[in-house]
């Protein structure tokens, strides 16, 4: 599928996902094929994040730290109409991690006019939970109450306080996060990607979104983007320079980025609760739900 | 009418604003806020759309969930609130846009900044919201210096002297600061907006309107890529470069293309004082550091 030529109006390509995903991943992929296979990964060629408080300001003639959190969703599709619009440049891509939701005046907090597209990262759930909880510098089990709950929200702030340099995430629970972005209601094309393929078939996958995304690429530019955004790169510049976008609570961004860790990571009863909170979801992007063979020794309670 | 004296400028306004200074004067006013029915849209030409906002080198119209409001020839308020709006929001919101508003219509120059008065002149602290700016005013009040502007101070250039006036007197602390800087709770009467937790202390005892020149600067930023606070004196040009973006309401600067007088005001006050940059890591109360680290500057031999 190719979305074809970006228009004026159409610029904005959403790289949507819940944390931990694959998302920074695509991103670096991203600067690498933009930049000629040089990565800075405190300069992403990729164009800021939706809960921006910056782009918002920029925007809005607005201190958006007086606002209340749903002013600012209410506001917030016309920030990035706007955004669009100005920038001379012809694709945007903004990453986000809210889930795609309403405001009160029950209109998509991601709007459809400046929209051409959104590629949606998608990985097992059951690998997802370390990973998160790393970056919240939390319990595993306090990664997966966040993924189980309804409204389970990123960068929320006590009391109202409204200060960070981005706003409250509402994301759902992890199943609720891919509903709402795969839902045949979302006006705009969708491709899922899934982590476990560009970790396993990243040609293949990487291609078919360069495609997706209608960017045009020179022969072997994915390939030589897909090297230079590998993993482990990725992580040895975080120990190098650190990373601007590390979540201050947390000791690296970059962890393991592997797949089937789970098996190691999470006791039986951690990985009967994420299944059977998820199991539709997870059964229809083909991630196994049968719970596995557990020793004893790693179903003991972690923490 | 009412009668203030705020930015500089003497007002009288139809609305009660508890944050200006009450200031009796006979003269005209500079500025006269008003309510009552504004213009549905801008229709000059070269209006600058931005979200919930018009604006033309004259003429400015906002339209915020508690009001619409409408600026114009930088002497004129009109507000039209909401039906169901709360008189705080709509004050809030008129104090922190509408009024920089009338400050760029009038060629003024706001910085984003909070400054405490010195044996002579002031010392002025730039950066972000959330940069801490009036947290530190409030600290160095908590330490025996007075309070000269929170947010915004208008700055004035006259030859190689820039000085500046302040805004109105009232500072604005979020809750955690209460407990951080050590200072009683304020009460729920207190709130700037009545769902969010930032409170309004304020100063009308120790408020001086006077002009002061600037003597020092200090920069104000926090990353998570430093374990630990850091103070460092700037060079010109670096200092030029950080001091622009603390540009108060840049968006309003661009529309009304008043970029080459506000920098050509900025390489002014570049040169007229020394400035610092103080760096502090995200997430950690290093207010005692930052604190100290500005009083060594400010006091070198104490």
């Amino acid at each position: 599928m190719n979305n074809g030529e970006a228009t004026e109006q159409k610029k904005i390509v959403w790289l949507a996902s819940y944390p931990k995903s694959g998302n920074t991943w695509f991103r670096a992929f991203l600067t690498a094929l933009l930049n000629d296979g040089e990565i800075d990964i405190n300069q992403m060629k990729t164009d800021g994040i939706f809960s921006s408080r910056f782009i918002f300001d920029n925007s809005t003639d607005l201190d958006s730290t007086y606002l209340y959190d749903e002013e600012v969703k209410d506001i917030i599709p016309e920030v990035f109409c706007d955004m669009a619009g100005w920038y001379l440049k012809k694709n945007l891509f903004i990453k986000i991690h809210d889930a795609y939701a309403f405001n009160t005046e029950n209109n998509p907090i991601v709007p459809t006019e400046p929209t051409r597209c959104a590629v949606y990262f998608i990985r097992n759930p059951l690998d997802v939970v370390a990973s998160f909880a790393n970056h919240n510098n939390g319990t595993l089990d306090e990664a997966i109450h966040i993924m189980n709950k309804p409204n389970g929200s990123l960068a929320r702030q006590k009391n109202n306080f409204n200060v960070n340099n981005q706003f409250r995430q509402l994301m759902f629970s992890w199943s609720g996060h891919v509903e709402s972005w795969t839902a045949p209601e979302v006006p705009f094309p969708v491709l899922v990607l899934r982590y476990e393929d560009m970790l396993h078939n990243g040609l293949e996958t990487f291609t078919k979104a360069v495609e997706f995304m209608g960017i045009e690429v020179e022969p072997g530019q994915v390939e030589k983007a897909i090297k230079a955004s590998n993993f482990e790169r990725l992580k040895e510049k975080e120990k190098e320079k650190g990373f601007g976008e590390k979540n201050i609570k947390s000791e690296s961004f970059f962890r393991k980025g592997k797949s089937g860790g789970w098996k190691e990571e999470l006791s039986a009863e951690q990985i009967r609760s994420v299944i059977t909170h998820h199991k539709t979801v997870m059964e229809k992007y083909g991630y196994p739900t049968e719970m596995p063979e557990i020793s004893t020794e790693t179903s003991e309670q972690k923490g | 009418m009412h009668q203030y004296w705020g930015f500089g400028l003497l007002i009288s306004s139809e609305i009660e604003f508890p944050e200006f200074l009450p200031f009796a004067f006979t003269e005209a006013p500079d500025l006269t806020i008003n309510l009552g029915a504004v213009p549905a849209e801008l229709t000059a030409e070269g209006v600058v759309k931005k979200v919930k906002v018009s604006i033309t080198a004259t003429e400015y119209l906002q339209k915020l969930p508690v009001a619409t409001y409408y600026v114009a020839n930088g002497n004129q308020i009109i507000v039209e609130p909401k039906p169901d709006a709360d008189e705080k929001s709509i004050r809030l919101f008129l104090l922190s846009n509408a009024m920089a508003a009338v400050l760029h219509q009038r060629n003024s120059i706001p910085l984003h900044a909070s400054a405490v008065m010195l044996d002579e002149g002031i010392a002025i602290f730039c950066g972000p919201s959330g940069a801490g700016k009036s947290t530190t005013a409030t600290m160095l009040q908590q330490k025996g210096y007075k309070v000269f502007s929170d947010d915004v101070c208008v700055l004035k250039v006259d030859g190689d002297q820039v000085t500046a006036v302040p805004s109105y007197p009232m500072i604005k602390l979020w809750a955690d600061t209460f407990h951080k800087a050590g200072l009683d709770m304020a009460t729920e009467e207190e709130k700037i907006r009545p769902q969010l937790p930032k409170f309004a202390r304020f100063y009308h005892d120790e408020f001086d309107i006077l002009p002061k020149t600037v003597k020092y600067i200090f920069l104000l930023d926090s990353n998570n890529t430093i374990d630990e606070v850091s103070i460092k004196p700037l060079a010109s040009i670096a200092a030029f470069a950080q001091l622009q973006r603390n540009t108060y309401r840049p968006v309003q600067m661009n529309a009304m293309q008043k970029r080459n007088q506000h920098f050509a005001a900025i390489t002014r006050l570049t040169n007229a004082a020394p400035i610092y940059r103080i760096s502090r890591p995200l997430g950690e109360n290093t207010l005692t550091r930052v604190i100290e680290l500005i009083t060594n500057v400010l006091q070198p031999n104490e």
